[in-house]
């Protein structure tokens, strides 16, 4: 059995995968991958569904052995420094993966969340339908809990990996503007507040996890007069809610499934990806769009995450030889899998 | 009934039924939701219903908003005559004494009653389970007389536990998660409504109804130990 020994671990760290859906009517959010973008490329990296797990940190990794076959990993996400039995290897990119390897993954350079992806997954059990961890609500990944040093995590074993790829993909561009939906509780607020909300500077406060990311901004607060006695109803990934002292929250993936402060916006899925990459402090904007277009930019990114092969590049120069190095050593997987 | 149809997101679609909340606007929201997944449209992902509301999750790549709304309006519309599932009425077992019931004096307080005065009315109460929400399994249930419309707490109390019966704005929470809450604590129940190691993980749903059983501490341990073993089952008739 191949398995990934967790040496160092950083705070918030889950085995993560593809969402738990299906199950709002019980109460549970869908959980799974903060950057679904990321989850969908290292997968088809890999040659993973994106049902298996993958380990995903913010904004610091943490040291893995692995033991085992021979197989290939990929940290993607967002841009972190990582090593490989003491070596630097590129961010971003398929490196073969030996029994004995140690892999460090360091502090993150730009974006926010992080991922370390091994061919043939991690597989924890599915619990719901999903192998994601809801710490909250104690479900899924290992034990529903965070990951802590000493733990030890079963492989599977790896298919078709694609050494030396990596995906071009611009969401970790420095972006000024989020764009939004108008919210189901936009009108609980006035104009003067609908106004400051599209004219402010927001950036992500320390206050950041799974479950929402709180945000600063300076200025006059933004309150819902009319909305803070309103019946509860569904809130869903991106919601963008104001408390009854003002703070602004952003609702991410173990956010709790109804609630009842009113909604002023929803972050478009294209934007979603790009919002969590978002560094603590980063000043930008919400931007408001319609329905139409949000439907649009989201067929269009399904569009590109079903063709991956599109935007998949060679590295190319010494890495490259390294790389190509490194299969000599651990050798064809599978039948060939690795080239 | 002023029904709304309110984007959420790409691939979510809230149908308002009102502003308010009454056991007449509930019932609908449960039928419609039950309605709509008795039509199996391969374009709706989940649906759920709500205190007031029913919440859709859509295949986006399928459907679009306005043809989704054109198809559902006129399921809104048959959902009024169609008869209601087959519900349940569910004895859970209750107990409102010592270390289960926290904020019972402070609730007493407010509500001008004496504490066995609260246990009594509250116990007597049949519940209608409103919806499932806020964490798994959780319970929103009412709507109870307008004695209950109390406030709730200014600030939330943490790690509440797993179980918790608590009370505000005429409504009832069943928790079956540890987490917090900003509700009055007045008993607890030994059977969770979220057990992963149970076949039934989720027992109770949205338009079943809760006949409360007071129960003593004593009995509240037994009960707890044979609900975990999955040695007793919660005991229901149909509705």
């Amino acid at each position: 059995m191949n398995i990934l020994k967790l040496l160092r671990v950083s705070s918030y760290m889950t085995v993560q995968a593809c969402e738990r859906s299906g199950y709002m009517r019980y109460g549970v959010s869908e959980s799974g991958a903060l950057d679904s973008s990321a989850l969908a490329e290292g997968a088809y990296l890999l040659g993973n569904d994106i049902g298996f797990g993958c380990i995903e940190f913010l904004a610091s990794g943490g040291m893995f052995e692995y033991q085992g076959e021979a197989s290939a990993f990929v940290v993607n996400g967002g841009n972190f420094a990582v090593e490989l039995n003491g070596r630097k290897v590129l961010c971003g990119v398929v490196h073969g993966l030996a029994n004995g390897d140690i892999i460090e993954v360091g502090g993150v350079v730009s974006g926010y969340v992080g991922y370390l992806h091994i061919g043939g997954g991690i597989l924890v059990d599915e619990v719901l339908g999903s192998r994601s961890t809801n710490v909250r609500a104690a479900l899924g990944g290992l034990d529903g809990r965070l990951l802590v040093a000493g733990d030890v995590l079963s492989v599977g074993r790896a298919g078709a990996v694609k050494l030396g790829s990596r995906i071009v993909s611009d969401r970790l561009d420095q972006v000024h503007e989020i764009r939004v939906m108008a919210g189901s509780g936009q009108g609980y607020y006035d104009s003067a507040m609908v106004d400051r909300f599209y004219s402010y500077e927001f950036s992500k406060s320390v206050s950041a996890d799974r479950l929402g990311c709180v945000l600063d901004y300076d200025g006059g607060r933004i309150v819902a007069e009319g909305g803070l006695g309103i019946v509860s109803d569904a809130v869903i990934l991106g919601d963008i809610q104001i408390q009854g002292d003002g703070r602004v929250v952003v609702l991410l993936s173990d956010r709790q499934p109804t609630g009842g402060y009113p909604r002023i916006g929803t972050v478009i899925g294209v934007d979603l990806v790009r919002f969590v990459q978002l560094g603590v402090g980063v000043g930008f904007c919400f931007v408001e769009v319609d329905y139409l277009e949000a439907r649009a930019l989201w067929l269009d990114e399904l569009d590109r995450r079903g063709n991956l092969g599109e935007c998949e590049e060679r590295v190319a120069g010494d890495d490259s030889e390294y790389l190509l190095g490194q299969n000599l050593i651990s050798g064809v997987i599978d039948g060939g899998g690795i080239l | 009934m002023t029904i709304k149809f309110i984007p959420c997101g790409e691939n979510g679609l809230i149908i308002k039924l009102g502003e308010e909340l009454n056991m007449e606007i509930n019932s609908y929201a449960v039928a419609i939701e039950h309605y709509l997944q008795s039509q199996k449209f391969s374009f709706i992902t989940e649906s759920t219903p709500l205190l007031n509301s029913v919440f859709i999750r859509y295949d986006t790549v399928k459907i679009n908003f306005e043809k989704l709304t054109a198809k559902i309006k006129p399921i809104i519309e048959q959902a009024k005559t169609q008869k209601a599932k087959s519900n349940h009425l569910w004895y859970l077992p209750i107990c409102y004494d010592g270390e289960y019931a926290p904020d019972i004096e402070d609730l007493a307080n407010v509500m001008q009653l004496s504490p066995d005065e609260i246990k009594t009315q509250h116990a007597n109460e049949v519940l209608q389970i409103l919806m499932l929400g806020f964490a798994p399994g959780w319970i929103y249930g009412g709507l109870l007389p307008d004695i209950w419309d109390v406030p709730r707490l200014s600030a939330a109390k943490p790690n509440v536990p797993a179980g918790s019966i608590s009370v505000a704005v005429r409504q009832v929470i069943v928790s079956a998660t540890v987490a917090p809450t900003g509700w009055r604590t007045i008993g607890r129940t030994p059977y969770l409504n979220f057990d992963l190691n149970r076949k039934d993980i989720f027992t109770m749903k949205a338009g079943d109804k809760i006949k409360i059983e007071k129960i003593s501490e004593k009995d509240f341990i037994l009960l707890q130990k044979e609900f975990l073993a999955n040695k007793r089952t919660l005991q229901k008739r149909a509705l």
